[in-house]
């Protein structure tokens, strides 16, 4: 554990010097874009997704240096492609199909980097062998978990504060396997230091390069631990606020391709869309019944999370035949 | 605690509960100790038709209650 720890330190170090010598950098060279929930639209430094990838890379290299346990090159390995990709979308955007099936190449790196095996822990089943299934459902895990915490990362803090929330409580069923939870708090050490900056009102901005990793570290994590399903539970805000929009507005489609949005503003306060026809969201169902402030909203969200997050450890623990 | 969170709440437990459902269905389908093909594709087909199923009622419960709570909020912009 002591490795986990000097890792975890040299993350969140790494991570805050960097913010300090990025942001302004960013701020010089016109980097900034606009905080669209605040009255007067702000500017805010993006992408910050390098100053949390870079720190979880050289954390995850120093714990396999430490203890030799591959788990964690592997994780930073796949999600080192998702913050590629990421950063690739904050530069050009990608298209709203291209984007969901270059994340599914993420999987193939952690497939190539080390030895998953395809028997999930599944609630009420126990362990699952699913030979020729499991690849199948991994490659959409990867696609589904990147573009769930992309989606989730539209108002201040509320991506990392629900990141926190729904995967703090599963580091119990993550303890019999070190590897995976030593990849998970590397990836909270790592986004300590943006969180800080991110939270209302906000600094910075991680842009996709950002969103897109952390999805796709928690993927990794998930699959190198046979812990999928109960990821799924513990993201299930996530989730339902993907599926949600994906749903409403009858397939993938790009922010600026949606004419109608799910949230309206008013004076820096957020609520759902009066207009029935406008996309399902998880804020738009959060302020449904009245107008919210946009930290409001990210707190409940954040409840939400942890509430998802303890259902999944419990789930674990008591509904699962092991 | 307002309707919009209470809503939010039901989406969180009935996800979780449609999850559960959904292993539920295709747990009989599961046999221990074979991974024959055809089996395999059985999982598939029945494992992937409940879900959509679940899945359907499931968006459509919420899409009713949300425009219900929407509606009864007060006004628009």
């Amino acid at each position: 554990m002591l490795e986990v720890a000097l890792a975890s330190a040299v993350a969140m170090l790494t991570s805050e010097l960097m913010h300090r010598v990025m942001l302004p950098r960013y701020v010089r060279r016109g980097l900034l874009s606009e905080d669209v929930h605040k009255p007067g639209k702000p500017k805010v430094p993006e992408p910050l997704g390098p100053a949390v990838y870079l720190p979880f890379l050289m954390a995850s290299l120093i714990h396999f240096l430490l203890t030799k346990d591959g788990s964690s090159i592997a994780v930073a390995s796949s999600s080192g492609l998702a913050f590629l990709i990421g950063l690739l979308d904050d530069l050009s955007p990608l298209g709203p199909r291209i984007k969901p099936l270059l994340l599914i190449l993420p999987a193939l790196v952690l497939i190539a980097t080390y030895q998953i095996t395809p028997r999930p822990l599944l609630p009420i089943l126990g362990r699952a062998r699913l030979h020729y299934v499991y690849w199948i459902v991994l490659l959409a895990l990867f696609t589904v978990f990147s573009n769930a915490v992309n989606m989730m990362d539209s108002l201040n803090g509320m991506m990392p504060l629900s990141v926190y929330m729904s995967t703090i409580p599963l580091m119990p069923v993550l303890a019999k396997n070190e590897g995976a939870l030593a990849s998970l708090l590397l990836l909270h050490s790592s986004l300590l230091p943006y969180f800080l900056r991110n939270r209302y009102p906000a600094k910075v901005f991680g842009g996709d390069s950002n969103s897109l990793f952390v999805g796709s570290a928690l993927a990794s994590i998930s699959a190198i631990s046979n812990t999928e399903a109960f990821f799924c539970i513990a993201l299930i805000p996530f989730l339902v606020s993907g599926f949600s929009v994906i749903t409403s507005v009858g397939g993938l489609r790009e922010r600026r391709q949606i004419t109608s949005r799910p949230v309206v503003l008013r004076e820096g306060m957020i609520r759902a869309n009066p207009d029935p026809m406008a996309p399902i969201s998880l804020i738009a169902v959060i302020a449904s019944d009245k107008w919210k402030r946009e930290d409001e909203i990210v707190r409940e969200a954040a409840l939400l999370s942890l509430i998802s997050g303890i259902l999944s450890s419990l789930t674990f623990f008591l509904l699962t035949p092991r | 605690m307002d309707k919009g969170f209470l809503l939010s709440l039901y989406t969180i437990f009935s996800g979780w509960a449609l999850i559960l459902l959904a292993l539920l269905l295709v747990k009989p389908v599961i046999s221990p100790g074979s991974g024959e093909l055809v089996e395999a594709v059985m999982y598939v087909l029945l494992g992937a038709l409940s879900i959509t199923l679940a899945l359907l009622l499931w968006y459509e419960s919420i899409r009713v209650a949300f425009l219900r709570v929407k509606a009864s909020g007060p006004g628009g912009t």
